[in-house]
């Protein structure tokens, strides 16, 4: 496969991955550019492998992990923007629409560390096995089954409340 | 909570916007823009390769005495070499790969100091029988021979020599002179090398810790000592070139190493040199300074998706004929690099 062929069969759904992954599309718009920069610069490595997509997928998630260390983001894409605040839980409500805006649980996700939420997206949205996930984070399994399970208890003790409440279906 | 989490990632599919034609333009570009930065650095190693060739290359070839005395007598007139790199790793045969980096180095004997030119890569030359070809393409068609004649009647420069070097050869040098010790002051973490968990390294994989360089001063085999040095000079350090060039030439003057060092230059670089201007050669080279090789590009004009010469370089193809390259550049500030 070239990357012309990559990119025209897969841009679409990498753009999905890091819109789940980082909570707003402007950022994932900017994590798949330098994601793919990144990709086509070493494509013959990548394209020797496997699944090309999951080492697509697993260079994205490593790009997003690195954020906060503001290595390519301060660089590239904010140039002086504190990192923080555009990254922080209440800015996505900025960035997103009505529906995003109302819904608890996006917000919550947001403030989870990124890797747990990177484990979430990979098991609950891309709806991959534990030993998959740990594959594209480069983690043992035990390390990510751990991270799901620390995610999954914070978002079940914000839950609770908020369900009681009334405020989220 | 399972199904909570799948609802409300598939609730938030319509955030998703459509991929805009920018962002795959976007990816071309920046792609186009980062490779051409990684030439550059090959730039800066290419010229250390020169130097490490002048250092060894005496005692490989036996120099035939009368042009030695023709040479001494003859005033110094400016050589000019083709340098030519490539970036594989040593599996392929150096026919079937392109050349990564050219340049066009003039050495000034008397000043004691040499120009590279850079050749860019997508520049398009008349082949003989085959018409406009890009520079890279020529190497590939032709070989070293082929790019040379075509830079000879480009420039109406005589080249003097050549040089082919690729990484593994690099490498192997280093390996030969026992790796070296290098000072390292920033901390760079490596795009081409990580830690196998056996405590070498190995090409990067799922789950492999990339290789990072720490500030000090530590020994380094062939591999990690290239791969620095190949980030370094990405990274605009040239200090690290110095360094390692002045190790090398250390592990040459050390008669247990020499022997070892001569058969991996013998083995790894391919030299085009005309008989008996080698020594000669080396003894020039070994009065410049890498540090101060300035750099400059070859002038050419945008052509469809390639680049064209100009017709008389800008005046540089006379000023390399008639060794004054300096006064030209200080002429023309835009095509240093």
């Amino acid at each position: 496969m070239t990357f012309e062929e990559f990119v025209e069969a897969r841009l679409q759904a990498l753009l999905r991955y890091a819109v789940m992954l980082t909570g707003d599309p402007h950022t994932a718009q900017d994590l798949v550019q330098e994601t793919m920069i990144r990709a086509q610069l070493q494509w013959r490595r990548i394209a020797a492998a496997d699944l090309p997509e999951r080492y697509v997928k697993r260079m994205l998630t490593n790009v997003y992990i690195d954020l906060h260390r503001g290595s390519w983001l301060r660089r590239v894409v904010l140039r002086g923007v504190d990192l923080d605040e555009t990254l922080a839980p209440r800015t996505v409500g900025d960035h997103a629409d009505d529906l995003a805006d109302r819904d608890q649980m996006w917000l919550w996700l947001g403030r989870l560390p990124r890797q747990q939420r990177a484990a979430l997206v990979l098991r609950y949205y891309e709806g991959l096995t534990d030993g998959e996930i740990a594959e594209v984070l480069g983690r043992p399994v035990g390390t990510v089954r751990s991270w799901i399970s620390r995610a999954l208890s914070t978002l079940r003790a914000q839950v609770s409340p908020a369900m009681a409440g009334g405020d989220t279906p | 909570m399972d199904q909570l989490l799948r609802d409300m990632f598939a609730r938030h599919e319509e955030l998703v916007p459509a991929a805009p034609p920018g962002l795959r333009a976007a990816i071309f570009t920046g792609a186009r823009r980062r490779r051409a930065r990684r030439r550059w650095a090959w730039t800066g190693l290419l010229t250390g390769v020169l130097v490490i060739v002048a250092l060894l290359a005496v005692p490989i070839a036996p120099l035939p005495r009368q042009t030695a005395h023709r040479q001494v007598a003859a005033p110094p007139a400016p050589l000019h070499l083709l340098l030519v790199g490539i970036d594989r790793t040593g599996e392929e045969p150096a026919a079937q790969v392109r050349a990564d980096a050219m340049m066009l180095v003039h050495i000034d004997p008397v000043a004691r100091t040499a120009y590279a030119v850079v050749v860019p890569r997508d520049l398009m030359f008349d082949l003989p029988g085959l018409g406009r070809q890009r520079a890279d393409g020529a190497y590939l068609v032709g070989g070293y021979r082929f790019a040379a004649d075509a830079m000879e009647r480009l420039t109406g420069v005589h080249l003097d020599g050549g040089v082919v070097a690729d990484i593994a050869a690099l490498e192997s040098i280093t390996g030969a002179a026992g790796g070296v010790v290098l000072c390292v002051e920033r901390r760079i973490q490596s795009r081409r090398l990580a830690y196998d968990g056996r405590g070498g390294v190995t090409e990067p994989a799922y789950g492999r810790a990339p290789v990072v360089y720490e500030p000090g001063c530590r020994h380094y085999d062939a591999r990690q000592a290239v791969d620095y040095l190949r980030e370094a000079a990405g990274a605009g350090d040239e200090r690290a070139l110095r360094q390692y060039l002045i190790a090398l030439a250390a592990a040459a003057s050390d008669p247990a190493r020499l022997p070892a060092l001569l058969a991996a230059v013998g083995a790894g670089v391919e030299l085009h040199l005309g008989a008996g201007s080698l020594a000669g050669l080396a003894g020039t080279l070994r009065a410049i300074d890498p540090s101060r090789v300035s750099g400059l590009r070859l002038p050419s004009t945008r052509l469809g998706t390639g680049r064209a010469p100009l017709p008389d370089g800008d005046g540089l193809y006379d000023a390399l004929r008639t060794g004054r390259v300096g006064p030209w550049l200080a002429a023309h500030p835009q095509y240093a690099v």
